[in-house]
């Protein structure tokens, strides 16, 4: 059976099981009724996000990638904006927006906001990177061509960025669902703002304590993302390694269920659509002096004013801190330790299951066409979508610290896991052929040959499980069930405190702070220095 | 200066080629025989004529006395002639003198590219440190610690 | 007699098409032969060699091993990589070393490893790691690595395909002054290549493959004198002798 044809069958599943309590009033709730729309509302806001992620890493990438200057202050700017958890800032972006939009709208134009900072980021180095990895001989050959203007960017820039594209924004998705959930009910200050959408279902389902209805909320979400994991995300891929220069005739392509023109043919108009709109735009901005020139002075002026309104926020905000510092600062470095320690612990807990679960799926063929697809739908859930059920398991039966270690785990693992099997997959042949003529087995096996070749995917999974695991830290530590608060003494519990308890704006910064500085210094201290040395040490020619 | 870019393996792969020819053969010749460009042999060749292996006159490449006796013996005697041979590069031995007279007798690696940058005027002064370290480690004269980026005297 | 290659086919399945590469191969290796196994790309010259030692099964028949059927992991068949398959974090010493830990040398394998590294030419560079080496340092560890287990039979696949004439050429002599060493390790050595004039410089026989499904065509013994001469007019109806087996 194709792995393909079991995701279908497991959505088949789920659909049976959602429209029987959908058609057949099994429980008598009336936002039932109102699922498929809460479904459009939220799919919606990921396509609004979606798209202006994709423009913000067009323009971002192409112009960090071209500009040499503009690279040395874009580059780190984005690998902070990337480390920095942003559910913290959220509470700031809905007062802004709806400052300046109020009611609905306002509410709409923040949640799509969130939602888009947690895609663009690495979107944007994606298009960087592929960028700067087009080959000197591709470039000089556009150069010989001729090739300008519209051409050159029809004809190698959008092309290059293709795989990277298609593959980041496949993560940039599964994020983004996370923050979906957790966008949709916002409280700001004293209010609490409320968007139709299957996030806001959910939560609000748990926290009454209708676990059935949960669960049917759950699936609608689980369908969906497998509907798209099975109609765009594979067809793309697919039409994506058309472009990939680097790998060309050696990897498979993505796989299909269907072999459907249609959907190729999609894809390739949106993309040509998406390209002649860049390109006008491109033509625009460069053929008009005057419009080239007014719009560069556009950009500065936006540039400028922002900078001087995130100085002047600055300021205030730390004079106002110092002036009078919140009691509770004193305890953040003492919440971030403990929020480490959760994170270390389930982090361990990853390790220990992830890599021998790795090495077992990609060594053994049939296992992993069955594991690979449940797998896939477990990790496609959202974490923050379960923590409800879990609080309500615990708290009965064991203690929170458990609950949030696990839900740090769902958050952290899949990356990890995936990364891994990867890595054990692409070992070259003729290494392992070494090691089984020489008798190299069991310990020795394990110890000199499998777990080195490891090292750079699970590099690559930990530093994304980190990620992921610090902003699952923010859902994790506090919880309102049944109209009754649950809490952990962290970081993330003083960020929500902070934000929907008592509200305190100078608190907010200062935890967002303390958190930022410390993913970057870890960033800095420990996953940089290994990434380098995964690079140059344990990667195979 | 300029310094070959051949590795020790190559110069003594084209000594043997040419001796195959009875110890005299015509570059052009040679590079058709193995199908590689005049520029891919010349290094090879410039190599050689470093270490005092052939003797280059109007395109012919003629083998030495020390280039036979090379041939002649086994591997582990050609070590010994390379090691001579090698040692006496000029710009081997004012690396060895200036690893002698260093601290602890290491150099580190900026240090060493900044040396032969002054030396070899070129953009890839990367791939001549790599040329450079193959030929005196396999000499058994400098070696490179990859871990510490210091070059350092090889102990007999 | 050292090894016995006995009816050996071999058919590959993939999307339900079978394609057979291998047909009833029987060939026996004796002491002291230097057999060159040649053949157009893809008549499964590889497989076979694969086969030989042990890596892949064949569909039918057996490799017997001084009258024993293979397993890969005998000690005394040794396999030298294409593309070299050394490990990128350990050393040239660590490599050598690795596979004779398997074989419980303990504290001996240290002796071992320096030893076969000298013999290769080796000594200066035990503590590089590989990717700071040339193609042809790299097959010399290659070598060392595969002697290290003093294997009765080398088998070698493609050795010097990947690396550039002059230091294939330096490569090729050298290991002809190995093999030429009596107290060095293989009795036997069995080589893939698809270059005829290296298996006319190497070998004392050859083995021929037709297209697929590979089939032995010739088994020719090569008196030539050694050491051999490309120049020689005498090796060159040896190399028209081969080609005119193929074509």
């Amino acid at each position: 059976m194709k792995k393909g044809h079991f995701i279908l069958l497991i959505i088949l599943f789920l659909i049976s099981v959602t429209s029987a309590f959908y058609f057949f009033d099994i429980i008598d709730f009336p936002d039932l009724k109102l699922l498929p729309y809460y479904a459009g509302s939220s799919l919606l806001r990921m396509g609004f996000a979606y798209f202006f992620a994709l423009c913000f890493a067009l323009s971002y990438g192409y112009f960090a990638a071209t500009n040499t200057n503009a690279r040395k202050i874009m580059m780190p700017v984005l690998d902070i904006l990337q480390s920095v958890p942003i559910l913290g800032f959220f509470p700031a972006a809905v007062l802004f927006f709806i400052g300046l939009i109020p009611g609905r709208t306002g509410v709409e134009f923040a949640a799509v906001f969130l939602i888009f900072t947690s895609m663009a980021w690495n979107m944007a180095f994606g298009v960087y990177e592929s960028l700067t990895a087009i080959p000197k001989e591709l470039v000089e050959a556009a150069d010989s061509f001729g090739l300008h203007g519209w051409q050159r960017l029809e004809s190698l820039t959008l092309p290059a960025c293709v795989p990277k594209l298609v593959y980041n924004s496949i993560v940039s998705w599964s994020v983004g669902w996370f923050f979906l959930v957790a966008s949709e009910i916002i409280s700001a200050g004293s209010d609490t703002y409320k968007l139709p959408g299957i996030g806001s279902f959910l939560i609000d389902t748990t926290y009454s304590g209708k676990i059935a209805l949960m669960l049917v909320g759950l699936s609608v979400l689980v369908i969906i993302i497998l509907l798209l994991e099975l109609f765009i995300w594979k067809p793309m891929q697919s039409w994506a390694d058309k472009y990939n220069y680097e790998y060309a005739g050696e990897k498979k392509p993505g796989e299909f269920i269907f072999n459907m023109r249609i959907i190729k043919y999609v894809f390739r108009s949106i993309f040509e659509l998406f390209s002649k709109i860049m390109v006008s735009l491109y033509i625009i901005f460069h053929k008009h002096k005057l419009v080239k020139k007014s719009l560069k002075f556009l950009g500065y002026l936006i540039l400028i004013s922002a900078l001087l309104y995130i100085a002047y926020i600055f300021i205030v905000s730390v004079s106002k801190m110092f002036l009078n510092l919140p009691d509770d600062a004193y305890s953040i470095p003492l919440a971030i330790a403990y929020s480490f320690l959760r994170l270390s612990v389930a982090y361990v807990i990853c390790i220990l299951w992830t890599i021998p679960a790795a090495v077992y799926i990609a060594r053994n063929k049939k296992a992993s066409s069955y594991l690979m697809p449940v797998m896939e739908v477990a990790a496609s859930i959202p974490a923050i979508a379960l923590f409800p059920a879990m609080v309500v398991i615990f708290i009965r039966y064991g203690s929170l610290d458990i609950a949030a270690i696990i839900l740090i785990l769902l958050g952290m693992q899949w990356y990890l896991l995936f990364n891994l099997i990867a890595g054990v997959k692409s070992i070259p042949k003729d290494v392992e052929n070494v090691a089984a003529s020489f008798g190299i087995k069991r310990k020795l096996y394990w110890k000199k040959v499998l777990l080195p070749s490891m090292f750079p995917s699970f590099v690559t999974g930990s530093i994304t499980a980190w990620g992921g695991g610090w902003n699952t830290l923010i859902v994790a530590e506090y919880i309102v069930f049944k109209g009754q608060e649950y809490h952990l003494f962290g970081i993330g519990y003083l960020l929500d405190k902070a934000t929907f308890q008592t509200p305190d704006s100078s608190m907010v910064m200062l935890s967002v702070l303390g958190m930022a500085v410390t993913i970057i210094f870890l960033n800095r201290l420990i996953w940089q220095p290994m990434y380098r040395k995964a690079l140059a040490k344990y990667k195979f020619d | 200066m300029i310094f070959p870019k051949a590795t020790i393996s190559e110069i003594i792969g084209l000594l043997e080629v040419v001796n195959d020819s009875g110890g005299i053969e015509d570059a052009a010749r040679l590079a058709a025989d193995f199908d590689l460009e005049l520029d891919e042999i010349l290094p090879s060749i410039d190599g050689a004529e470093l270490l005092g292996f052939v003797s280059v006159t109007d395109g012919n490449i003629e083998l030495t006395e020390d280039a036979r006796n090379l041939l002649e013996t086994g591997i582990r005697d050609r070590k010994k002639i390379i090691r001579d041979k090698v040692a006496g590069v000029g710009i081997i031995k004012e690396l060895t003198s200036m690893l002698m007279e260093s601290d602890e007798r290491k150099i580190s690696k900026k240090e060493t590219l900044k040396f032969l940058q002054d030396k070899i005027a070129t953009a890839d002064i990367e791939s001549y440190f790599r040329i450079i370290i193959n030929w005196t480690r396999h000499a058994g004269l400098i070696g490179y610690n990859s871990d510490s980026e210091e070059i350092c005297l090889i102990s007999k | 007699m050292l090894a016995e290659i006995k009816n050996i086919s071999k058919t590959f399945e993939s999307d339900g098409n079978k394609i057979q590469v291998l047909d009833n191969i029987n060939f026996t290796v004796e002491d002291n032969d230097f057999i060159c196994i040649v053949g157009p790309s893809g008549c499964g010259k590889s497989t076979l060699l694969r086969i030989i030692v042990g890596l892949e099964k064949p569909t039918s028949g057996e490799v017997l091993f001084k009258g024993e059927v293979i397993a890969p992991d005998n000690p005394k068949v040794a396999m030298v990589f294409q593309n070299f398959a050394l490990f990128p974090w350990l050393t040239v010493k660590e490599n050598i070393e690795l596979v004779l830990e398997s074989k419980k040398y303990g504290e001996e394998a240290e002796k071992v490893a320096c030893k076969y590294i000298r013999a290769v030419g080796l000594d200066g560079f035990e503590r590089v790691y590989p990717r700071e080496l040339s193609g042809g340092m790299k097959q010399r560890v290659g070598f060392a690595r595969e002697l290290a287990v003093e294997p009765v039979l080398l088998c070698m696949d493609e050795p010097f395909s990947s690396l550039d004439a002059l230091t294939s050429q330096n490569l090729k002599d050298e290991l002809l002054m190995l093999w030429a060493e009596v107290s060095m390790p293989p009795d036997a050595v069995i080589m893939v290549t698809h270059n005829v004039e290296e298996a006319v410089y190497m070998a004392n026989r050859i083995i021929i493959l037709s297209p697929r499904p590979g089939k032995i065509v010739a088994d020719l013994k090569i008196e030539l004198e050694r050491p051999r001469n490309r120049k020689d007019p005498e090796f060159y109806r040896w190399v028209d002798k081969v080609y005119s087996l193929i074509v």
